[in-house]
C-alpha cells in the first residue's frame, strides 16, 4: 500500500496523542488506520493523530530508517 | 482494539546505533568514515573471506565502520563490527564464536533500541513530549503528546 498524507487541513491547535509501539524484534507499530492511509477516504475521528503518525512513517521511510508499510494489525 | 501500521526498521544512523550499543552495555564505540580492520581474540585480524578465520595481513582483514573493540566485550571475544552496506544500512559482523553472545535475540534487542532512539528523536523533533514504558512482552510503548 502506498502511503500519502491526507488533504484535509488541520483542525487547529487541539492536543494530539500518539501511541507508538516498538516490538522486541525492532519493528515499529504506528497508529494509522486504513481510512487515514487512503487520502480520498472519509477521515476517522483520530485524523489529526493518524496524520502525525503518517508523517512520522513517511519521514522514517524517506530517511532510510524503515521500509514499508508491510502490513496492518489490530492491537488490543 | 487499535489499528496499527507496521514498519520494519533498518539501522542506518550511526548516532542512533551508538546509543543502542550503549543501551546494550557497550559505551565505548569507534565510529569511522573509513573502515578499519576487526581484530580477533588472538590479536590478529579477522579474515574478510571467513569471519571465523584469522590473518596477519591487514589487506585480507574484514573491516567495519562502527566497532566495539574486543577489550570492551571479553578478553576471549573478537571485535564486534558494523559495516556500512551499499544501501547505506549497517550490517552486523559477528563471528561464529561470538554468535553465542551476540545471537539473533541480541541483534533483535539492538534493533529495538535503535528503533526506539530513532522514533523518539523524530517525535520530539515534531514537538511532542514523550513518556515511555516497557510492556510485559518486552514491547516499548512511547506515548507522545502535543
Amino acid at each position: 500500500m502506498k502511503l500519502s498524507l491526507g488533504t484535509r487541513p488541520p483542525a487547529g491547535p487541539a492536543s494530539v496523542e500518539l501511541d507508538i509501539l516498538i516490538r522486541p524484534d525492532g519493528t515499529l507499530l504506528l497508529p494509522i488506520c486504513c481510512k487515514c492511509m487512503s487520502a480520498g477516504a472519509t477521515p476517522c475521528e483520530d485524523y489529526e493523530a493518524h496524520q502525525e503518525a503518517l508523517r512520522l512513517a513517511l519521514d522514517l521511510i524517506a530517511e532510510g530508517h524503515a521500509k514499508g508499510p508491510l502490513e496492518s494489525e489490530e492491537v488490543p | 482494539m487499535s489499528h496499527y501500521t507496521i514498519l520494519k526498521t533498518f539501522m542506518k544512523d550511526s548516532t542512533a546505533l551508538v546509543k543502542a550499543l550503549a543501551d546494550m552495555g557497550y559505551s565505548t564505540v569507534e565510529v569511522l568514515d573509513v573502515p578499519l580492520p576487526l581484530y580477533g581474540y588472538q590479536g590478529d585480524f579477522r579474515k574478510a573471506s571467513d569471519l571465523n578465520a584469522h590473518t596477519r595481513s591487514a589487506d585480507e582483514a574484514k573491516k567495519a565502520h562502527v566497532i566495539v573493540r574486543r577489550k570492551y566485550i571479553d578478553c576471549a571475544a573478537n571485535d564486534l563490527g558494523f559495516e556500512r552496506l551499499s544501501d547505506g544500512t549497517f550490517g552486523a559482523i559477528i563471528s561464529g564464536y561470538d554468535s553465542r553472545r551476540h545471537n539473533a535475540a541480541w541483534v533483535n534487542k539492538l534493533q529495538q533500541r535503535y528503533s526506539y532512539h530513532v522514533a523518539k528523536k523524530k517525535v520530539v523533533g515534531m514537538g511532542f513530549t514523550v513518556q515511555e514504558k516497557v510492556l510485559e512482552d518486552g514491547t516499548i510503548k512511547l506515548l507522545a503528546r502535543r
